[in-house]
């Protein structure tokens, strides 16, 4: 005996609905009782009969059903009746022209005429001009033709099943079905048996039960020692499976404000749209520098501008703009436009909250910093704008220098994983001395990551700062991309959930 | 940093020594440039904005030279009188008030020589002239000029001169309407008038800032050289002039200077004066944080091209008058810092004094996204600028309160997001493809008006916004995620019934902490999905978290 352990749930499935059926059934029905599809269940019992649990019986059918012509004259007669019936009505012997007159001569009963002479009910003959029909038969017997009207109409529905198809049946349909008044179909009839070897070979499995999924019910009825685990293959592919997962540059920003939380530095914030006087008067980039250009800088078109509310600021920043004032400066000279200040425009760097906060905190030691997405005018290779991630800081006091700040901005890079930098010369309008980092990208060539300086002398006069202030920003973007060996700001800010799901984890 | 190009071999003739691209190379890390590549004889230079007198090759070989420590000062007659004369009329003082001049006699110009003068001409105009709307520098041939000229302005229709590169006579109409003078034809943009300048002949020399005229043409080894530079800003104006004249000279000539008689104002330019600061050395030490003597400190100075002698302990610093950026002791401080090295100045360590203070929001927000996270949800960055299609009519709400921006480089950044959940569904609408379940979930600023903020008018405010899609999904499943998340913070919320255009009726609930609505959550609505060409159903909600956290606190 084969093994019952080879089943499948589904075959144990089949075998059992056949012995709840008494050991047969039609393969249709099985298929609806087990609510799968006709060919699942046909190659399923293909395999159970070759194991030689069930056995397949086939046999072809003609399936005849009335068409609804059909129904009507097996109800009530044929047509050619019903004329042999009028003729005899009339006396036996009518012209036809008389006949025609008396029923409605239409198509079907010009054909009926027909069917009656062939039948060998009537004659017609002709009596000079006239044609007279005769009846030869008062009521011929029930043909073969109409006998099968007759059982079709008995019989359930209107579909009967003839298992053997005699000579004179068949021809008997063909004339049915040229009159339009049966259809006929062959189809093949599938019937399983369930064998002997089949009962027992169910009744085996079904004492040691195939276990797919391990249930409760296994555990807590201790079934599971009567079954048999159904072997997978441990190789195969799984499902997908994503974990929620944390953006790197969101990793690398945090990383980044826990560095400077850990160096005693107090966290402040700006808005994104900002004033031309914080972001730009206050740090001494006179009107006219090229970076307040259109070209350079998104201005805001609604609302169209903003106020300065410090008034003692604007004389301050005006003085100084213009002449100096009293920090020792030359100023730019010319005219300082309280206008062009009041201008809202995008954030190009993370200065303003920086410079608002000094503005309350002046006594040292000052330690603050912000995070601030920031503009530059410019789209990215992929048609995205470039907005970056960047950190700003300031310190104030006694020991402001830049020694001080190459010492913060290392300190900050290393901890966000990188370690070979290149320190440059910059040009900073807020920051004399200035320098900037530059880190190697995946490219090869220098990305800077990071600039700041000693805040200038005039900032540091208006805000009445009383120590030194050494002030700057990280473009943490920046370091992401050289951090993850990233080519683009495409692929660090990527629009493709695929790319996010596989992007490898950022570990420093 | 601005490129130009320089060629090597002239680099060499200015520099009166043989130099290889290495040497150039070596020599610029002590300044504010660097190489970006050589190809042959030429090299392409990145010079710093704040540099405008290292625009052209002649000041590149002044600052090398300056480091070598050969470098000789022009010799300048200070006292000589000016060459010639310029009246400026009454008429053209609303248009383009100012003009400073200079004569360079006895100029030798070679073919780079040109080269190099027109790349700092056109390199000035990109930077500090703000594309010829504060200063324009014109180059004349002196020798073909008629003085004493006349500034004045005249209408537009009236002008007729032959503009460089043509022999014709055109008016000024039609040369404004030809490459490549049309591009600058919004510089007299809402102008009648336009400024020009006129010979003793009563020819147009120039109708500046839009073109020269062909007379006047410089050509190579010519001897007498013509500047002229007319603006909106005297400083700029003079400085520039200044600059112009200094590189130059680096070529030998003499340089004359012009009286430019104003209706109430007489200047005579250029004044190629030096200026001088006092720098202590304690100043240096402090500011770059290293140790340095006096007679360290004259040598550093003369290298980056000041000259420098100690009096009374203190240093007096002579700046030439091309060095625009020396406004303050500060500028002379830093370049003493560049020449110093500052890889070379020791890392000073940071003294921890105390821990940070963080802000409340973003402790609130750090411990969000991982919660986030742990339900499974991706965090997505989506971009700040939209455009107010996506944010209104696409989410089915009244376009208004929207921050828009006057000169976006695309259409559909021309806005600021003033919600989340329009930048997810974008997101989603871009990913159709990709493995679903699809959850994600967005932490950052949005920005709204708001006529209460004195200063902006603006509001900028830290939101959370996730959204969840599937064959199947709905209002349940979003809900258990908002659930979790905030019983987690444990903060304290309850739901209600609420309306919302973006989100389907009978399943959109409003989310309140304490007394304050806080965000929005439910099944959004189809619509808005099919707006978003989104075939599958989405569930989001967002939250401010600055309300949550400020209600928060409170309590």
């Amino acid at each position: 005996m084969k093994n019952s352990s080879n089943f499948s749930v589904l075959e144990v499935l089949v075998l059992q609905k056949l012995r709840n059926a008494g050991g047969k059934r039609k393969l249709e029905v099985l298929a609806r009782e087990c609510t799968k599809e006709e060919a699942t269940i046909a190659s399923i019992v293909e395999g159970l009969a070759e194991k030689g649990a069930v056995k397949i019986a086939k046999r072809r059918l003609t399936i005849v059903s009335l068409t609804d012509e059909g129904l009507k004259y097996a109800k009530e007669g044929l047509p050619e009746r019903k004329i042999l019936r009028k003729i005899v009505a009339m006396g036996g012997k009518v012209p036809l022209k008389r006949l025609t007159a008396s029923i409605k001569m239409n198509k079907q009963m010009k054909a009926a005429l027909g069917w009656a002479k062939k039948k060998g009910w009537i004659e017609i003959e002709r009596d000079g001009e006239e044609q007279l029909v005769h009846a030869l038969a008062e009521s011929p017997p029930e043909g073969y033709d109409e006998k099968i009207l007759k059982e079709l109409s008995q019989s359930s529905g209107r579909i009967s099943i003839i298992n053997r198809v005699d000579s004179e049946l068949q021809r008997t349909l063909q004339k049915l079905k040229a009159r339009k008044l049966v259809k006929v179909e062959e189809k093949t009839e599938i019937t399983i048996f369930l064998t002997k070897e089949g009962e027992e070979m169910l009744k085996q499995a079904s004492e040691s039960q195939v276990i797919k999924a391990l249930t409760r019910e296994h555990i807590v009825e201790g079934t599971w020692r009567k079954g048999y685990f159904k072997q997978y293959d441990v190789t195969a592919k799984p499902p997908e499976f994503y974990p929620g997962k944390l953006h790197v540059l969101n990793e690398i920003t945090d990383r980044a404000r826990q560095t400077l939380l850990f160096m005693g530095f107090e966290e402040c914030t700006g808005s994104i749209v900002e004033l031309e006087f914080w972001s730009f008067d206050m740090l001494f980039y006179a009107q006219e520098h090229p970076s307040r250009s259109l070209s350079e800088v998104y201005w805001i078109k609604t609302p169209n501008e903003g106020e300065v509310v410090h008034k003692e600021l604007i004389n301050r920043v005006k003085a100084t703009h213009e002449n100096g004032w009293i920090t020792g400066s030359k100023g730019w000279g010319g005219k300082w436009s309280i206008q062009r200040s009041k201008k809202l425009i995008l954030n190009i760097e993370p200065m303003s909250p920086l410079i608002r906060y000094l503005t309350t905190h002046k006594k040292p030691p000052i330690r603050a910093f912000c995070i601030l997405r920031t503009f530059r005018r410019e789209i990215s290779d992929v048609e995205t704008p470039v907005e970056d991630m960047q950190l700003g800081g300031v310190y104030s006091d006694e020991d402001a220098n830049i020694s001080k700040l190459l010492g913060i901005l290392k300190k900050i890079l290393i901890e966000l994983g990188i370690d070979k930098m290149k320190i440059r010369p910059a040009y900073l309008p807020y920051a004399e001395p200035s320098i900037e980092i530059r880190v190697k990208d995946a490219g090869g060539s220098w990305l800077t990551c990071a600039k700041g300086g000693l805040l200038r002398p005039e900032i540091r006069r208006i805000l009445e700062l009383e120590k030194p202030a050494i002030i700057w920003s990280v473009n943490l973007s920046n370091v992401a991309l050289a951090c993850l060996k990233l080519c683009s700001y495409g692929e660090l800010y990527s629009k493709n959930l695929n790319i996010l799901r596989k992007q490898a984890e950022w570990l420093s | 940093m601005i490129p130009i190009k320089v060629n090597l071999m002239d680099l060499q003739t200015l520099v009166g020594a043989k130099l290889s691209a290495e040497d150039v190379s070596k020599f610029l890390t002590l300044t504010k440039c660097e190489i970006k590549f050589v190809r042959g004889e030429l090299i392409e230079l990145l010079v710093s904005l704040d540099r405008p007198d290292l625009f052209s090759a002649e000041g590149i070989s002044r600052a090398i030279k300056h480091i070598m420590g050969i470098y000789e000062e022009p010799a300048i007659d200070v006292k000589a009188e000016p060459v010639c004369q310029v009246r400026v009329d009454d008429e053209v003082l609303d248009v383009r008030p100012y003009i400073a001049c200079a004569v360079v006699e006895n100029v030798n110009l070679s073919h780079e020589a040109l080269m190099q003068m027109r790349q700092l001409q056109r390199k000035l105009h990109e930077t500090y002239c703000g594309r010829k709307l504060l200063a324009s520098i014109e180059i004349h041939d002196y020798s073909l000029v008629e003085g004493p000229l006349t500034y004045t302005a005249r209408k537009i229709e009236e002008i007729t001169l032959s503009p460089r590169g043509r022999k014709e006579k055109l008016k000024l109409t039609e040369v404004m309407m030809r490459e490549p003078w049309r591009r600058e034809r919004y510089l007299l943009h809402g102008y009648e008038k336009c400024p020009v300048i006129v010979d003793s002949a009563g020819e147009v020399l120039s109708a500046p800032p839009i073109v020269e005229s062909a007379k006047t043409k410089i050509t190579p080894h010519m001897s007498d050289v013509l500047l002229i530079v007319t603006g909106t800003n005297d400083r700029i104006v003079k400085e520039v002039l200044e600059i112009f004249v200094a590189n130059t000279l680096e070529r030998g000539g003499t340089p004359k200077r012009v009286k430019i008689q104003y209706p109430d104002d007489l200047w005579v330019t250029p004044l190629m004066e030096s200026s001088e600061f006092l720098i202590e050395p304690h100043q240096v030490e402090e500011a770059l944080g290293i140790k340095i003597d006096s007679t360290e400190l004259i040598a550093l100075l003369l290298k980056s091209g000041f000259k420098a002698k100690i009096e009374d302990g203190r240093v007096r610093v002579i700046v030439p008058p091309y060095r625009i950026d020396v406004i303050h002791e500060i500028d002379i401080i830093e370049d003493i810092g560049i020449i110093y090295g500052f890889e070379n100045v020791r890392e000073g360590a940071v003294s921890v004094l105390n821990t940070g203070k963080e802000l409340i929001v973003n402790k609130l927000a750090r411990k969000a996204r991982k919660i986030m996270a742990f339900m499974g949800f991706q965090e997505v960055i989506t971009h700040i600028l939209s455009n107010r299609e996506a944010l209104s009519k696409r989410m089915r709400l009244e376009t208004d309160g929207i921050i828009e921006i006057v000169n976006p480089i695309l259409r559909k950044y021309s806005a600021l997001r003033s919600w989340l959940l329009p930048k997810l569904l974008e997101f989603l609408s871009n990913n159709k493809h990709a493995a679903y379940p699809q959850k994600i979930f967005e932490i950052g600023k949005v920005v709204t008006i708001c006529k209460e903020n004195e200063e902006t008018k603006t509001k900028c405010t830290l939101k959370l916004a996730a959204a969840m899609t599937d064959y199947k999904v709905g209002f349940e499943d979003i809900q258990a995620s908002l659930f979790s998340l905030l019983e987690n913070l444990q903060i304290p919320f309850k739901l209600e019934p609420a309306y919302h255009p973006s989100f389907i009726r009978g399943r959109t609930a409003q989310i309140r902490v304490y007394n304050d609505v806080v965000g929005i959550l439910g099944e959004i609505y189809p619509e808005v999905l099919e707006n978003f060409k989104l075939e599958n159903p989405v569930a989001a909600f967002e939250i401010d978290l600055e309300r949550v956290s400020g209600v928060h606190a409170e309590s």
